[in-house]
């Protein structure tokens, strides 16, 4: 509790230095995300991707491999559901939904898995490989977007938009939100199913921990290189597909925009712990709309605002947040 | 400085419960080498931490030229002129030979440092003055051990260190480079300043030192002028003469029984430049027979014990299990309790910090506690409760397993290992390292019961009193090699032992050689 006055204290101090309407900022930053249904809804649709890549996180980093491709992931894996579905425009729209969503998750889990069979095969740091590819199939798929794929009756750098029958149904209207959510959020908990009740998870888990005690119990410790690797980038391409249904209907130039790098903030704020992510991003959404809220209602430029989006951040992630914790200590959390 | 005295130093390890010095004493002349010499734990490297100002005392005084001192940091003792050259070279990669000898003391101009040039040409004119001849602008990771080491130590001069401490130099060192540094720290000597060197090698004790002190059991036994003593005397004052505990084994010869585990001329080297670290190993265990293999560490104990975990495979050699090939770590020769493996690393390898007993209960059965691939909460608590009553583990089956004692640790090993029905084959490895006197007792009497009920034992042990108490046979390494294989009868001494390991005396032991498992 201390930690979160203290950080709310100095974004009201930084908020106090820098705009001549203390506040109206303040208002507008903390309170008006919660104000209506369309920035609620708004709020909530952006949780959906934070909260499927951050399960993506949270299984890489719980087998004590790092992720850091999310960026690269979540965009290939949108780009691959929009083309399966302009692929298929008269189908049945669950049909469309689910080739397109599992083509996100192969497209995702390819790029993944290419960093783990490095990892596996050659000793090639993940952390690395997984930053490097993905740095570069973001070139790759800016070209596609821009070149082969684009909209040809669009100014913008843009694919054509799936057809509308195909998308989830939305809720709130205008917001952006839609059905989206409830897929995320049975991935919440199927996700803490798998990690705390099956031999997958378990053996993960304990490769994560230990690798040389995985290794005396006769668990094959290279393939927990290769699997988690591999399921963190499908988790990934799957945000990205549910980006593409819930809100976005196509893919722009630049479309995942730092979601991967959010969702690695959030999964380190859940302590990779499945459930806790829907209140980390939940947090981390809010942040996000309070912050555009007051971008666009205030005097405040963006980069205050983004500094105070950091400063409230870096507080809660130094602390971890209470519930994170309450959440490791039942699961039995030493680093 | 003329003396440096350290007098009844006590440090105790909350952690591990266990006193690491025990009323130990030092006593250091300039210009002298001195040896400090002892078994594994005996304390020799606490004391000289000690000295070096990176432990603290529980209480003893230490006197430089007869005025007390106390060390708070490595700091404060390298002030005094105190410096220590760890088992483990410190050097940085990525740093140049020169960069690293300066660092921390780097040459400035003007309050600004100098850069990686003018650090080299320190190191340069260091190592003139001192006689060595490295590159100091070779990269740190291309430096061969011995060059690394030689680093090391002009680190120490560069900062003018008048007393040296070196812990373990030679134990990674070809027998060209032992003798280079010998011959530097002769250089040393010469220019009066001391050298304090810890070593478990007798030979090496009396080629270069002058004094050599001995420590047993966290205290100093004492100290004698090199010249003075010989070998044999040294190594039963390193070894002592403790009173063997009752249980002594009964021989039970089983004749005709097939054997259960063989090795056959197994050797083992490592990489591609090919040093060995086992050489032509070979051994047989039947039922009902426990084998016991001592080593002083880094003789070869470690790499037997990855090589019967299937960690290892050998380089040459054959192992079998049941006259089939050794099976590989936890298949399915391994599940159906063929084999039982106690690992010596109990915290790293033999159990799961930050995870529940439970969990490390069914870590090793995962088959049996996730039917289909889900988890049995209630069998695996079950499992866990009924493990923790019959070896009366001081835990619940939800405890954290870094919340256990060491003592506690061992056992939930044993249970998960050894419990019913028992292993064909048990390889246990430092089995009561660190445990107090009641668990010990308790894992002996374990042992025996397994060995009752027709399990082959092979017993890997730095611990001479364990092996002579349950062993009917003991084998004994010495750099990688079997320099004895003996019966354990009235005829095996401590001090015998002891001899073999330190790698005396091969004639003898050879000339004694008993190959089978009937006296």
């Amino acid at each position: 509790m201390a930690t979160i006055a203290a950080a709310v204290a100095s974004a009201c101090l930084l908020i106090l230095l820098f705009s001549k309407d203390f506040v109206g900022s303040l208002y507008l930053f903390f309170i008006a995300p919660l104000t209506n249904f369309y920035y609620l809804g708004n709020l909530v649709a952006t949780m959906v991707p934070l909260i499927v890549a951050g399960l993506g996180v949270a299984f890489a980093f719980e087998s004590r491999n790092f992720n850091l491709g999310g960026e690269g992931q979540i965009y290939a894996g949108a780009l691959a559901a929009t083309l399966v579905a302009l692929l298929l425009p008269e189908s049945p729209a669950l049909g469309v939904q689910l080739l397109s969503c599992a083509a996100a998750a192969v497209a995702g889990g390819l790029i993944g898995a290419f960093s783990g069979m490095l990892k596996r095969r050659l000793g090639v740091d993940e952390l690395i490989s997984s930053f490097l590819a993905s740095s570069l199939i973001v070139l790759f798929v800016d070209y596609l977007v821009t070149g082969p794929f684009q909209d040809p009756s669009s100014n913008f750098q843009t694919t054509r938009a799936i057809a509308p029958a195909a998308a989830f149904a939305r809720i709130f209207l205008p917001s952006s939100l839609s059905s989206g959510i409830f897929v995320a959020l049975l991935l919440s908990l199927a996700g803490k199913a798998v990690m705390d009740r099956t031999r997958f998870g378990f053996e993960l888990k304990l490769c994560g921990a230990n690798r040389e005690f995985a290794q005396y119990a006769g668990i094959d410790s290279g393939s927990y290189t290769l699997v988690p690797m591999a399921l963190s980038g499908a988790l990934h391409g799957l945000a990205g597909s549910l980006m593409i249904f819930g809100s976005y209907y196509k893919v722009m130039r630049g479309f995942s925009s730092g979601i991967g790098w959010s969702a690695i903030a959030v999964s380190l704020i859940a302590k990779n712990n499945p459930l806790a992510l829907i209140p980390a991003a939940a947090f981390y959404a809010y942040l996000d709309s309070g912050a555009k809220s007051v971008m666009m209602g205030s005097d405040l430029s963006s980069e205050i605002v983004a500094i105070v989006q950091a400063v409230i951040f870096l507080f809660i992630t130094a602390s971890r947040l209470p519930f994170a914790r309450v959440f490791a200590s039942r699961k039995g959390g030493s680093e | 400085m003329k003396s440096i005295v350290l007098k009844n130093i006590d440090k105790f390890f909350p952690s591990s419960g266990t006193w690491a010095n025990r009323k130990a004493s030092l006593r250091l002349s300039a210009g002298e080498i001195h040896a400090v010499v002892g078994e594994n734990g005996a304390g020799k490297t606490t004391l000289v931490r000690i000295l070096a100002g990176l432990e603290k005392p529980d209480s003893g005084s230490l006197l430089i030229d007869a005025l007390p001192v106390s060390f708070k940091s490595p700091a404060e003792a390298m002030k005094r002129g105190i410096g220590m050259v760890h088992q483990h070279f410190l050097t940085i990669p990525g740093f140049s030979a020169g960069e690293n000898i300066v660092f921390g003391a780097e040459p400035r101009a003007g309050g600004f440092f100098v850069g990686r040039r003018g650090s080299e040409r320190a190191a340069a004119a260091a190592m003139r003055r001192f006689g060595f001849s490295i590159d100091p602008a070779k990269a740190a990771e291309s430096l061969t051990v011995g060059e690394r080491q030689q680093v090391e130590i002009l680190k120490l001069l560069y900062r003018d260190c008048e007393v040296l401490i070196l812990d373990e130099p030679t134990s990674v060192l070809t027998e060209q480079e032992i003798q280079s540094l010998f011959s530097i720290l002769r250089r040393l000597r010469e220019e009066g300043r001391t050298i304090v060197i810890i070593t478990h090698k007798v030979k090496e004790v009396k080629e270069i030192a002058d004094v050599v002190s001995v420590m047993r059991e966290g205290a100093t036994v004492g100290s004698f002028k090199t010249s003075e003593v010989s070998e044999f005397a040294l190594s039963a004052a390193m070894m002592g003469q403790t009173a063997f505990k009752e249980h002594r084994p009964r021989a039970r010869a089983l004749p005709g029984l097939e054997p259960v585990l063989e090795l056959e001329a197994v050797s083992l080297r490592s990489g591609h430049r090919g040093a060995a670290r086992l050489e032509n190993i070979s051994l047989a265990l039947g039922a009902g027979e426990i084998c016991g293999v001592c080593a002083i560490s880094g003789n070869g104990l470690l790499e037997l014990e990855d090589l019967l975990a299937g960690m290892l495979k050998p380089s040459s050699g054959t192992l079998r299990f049941l006259r089939a090939p050794y099976p590989k770590l936890r298949s399915a020769p391994w599940k159906s309790r063929g084999i039982g493996y106690v690992p010596s690393d109990r915290m790293r390898r033999g159990s799961c910090a930050g995870k529940t007993v439970a969990e490390n209960f069914i870590a090793l059965d995962r088959s049996t506690f996730f039917p289909k691939g889900i988890l049995d909460a209630e069998a695996a608590k079950t499992a866990s409760a009924d493990a923790i009553l019959e070896f009366s583990i001081k835990a619940k089956p939800w405890s954290f397993v870094d919340e256990l004692s060491g003592g506690s640790v061992q056992k939930m090993i044993l249970a998960r290992e050894l419990s019913d029905p028992p292993p064909r084959l048990c390889v246990l490895c430092e089995p009561t390292w660190g445990l107090d006197a009641a668990s010990t007792e308790f894992a002996y009497d374990r042992i025996l019961a397994l060995r009752e009920k027709g399990s082959a034992i092979l017993l890997l042990s730095s611990d001479l009193d364990e092996i002579i108490t349950l062993a009917e046979r003991i084998i004994v390494l010495h750099g990688g090699r079997v320099v004895g294989a003996m019966a354990n009868d009235r005829n095996i001494t401590r001090e015998g032992l002891g001899a073999l390991m330190l790698g005396l005396g091969a004639a003898r032991a050879t000339a004694r050689a008993i190959g089978g498992s009937n006296d």
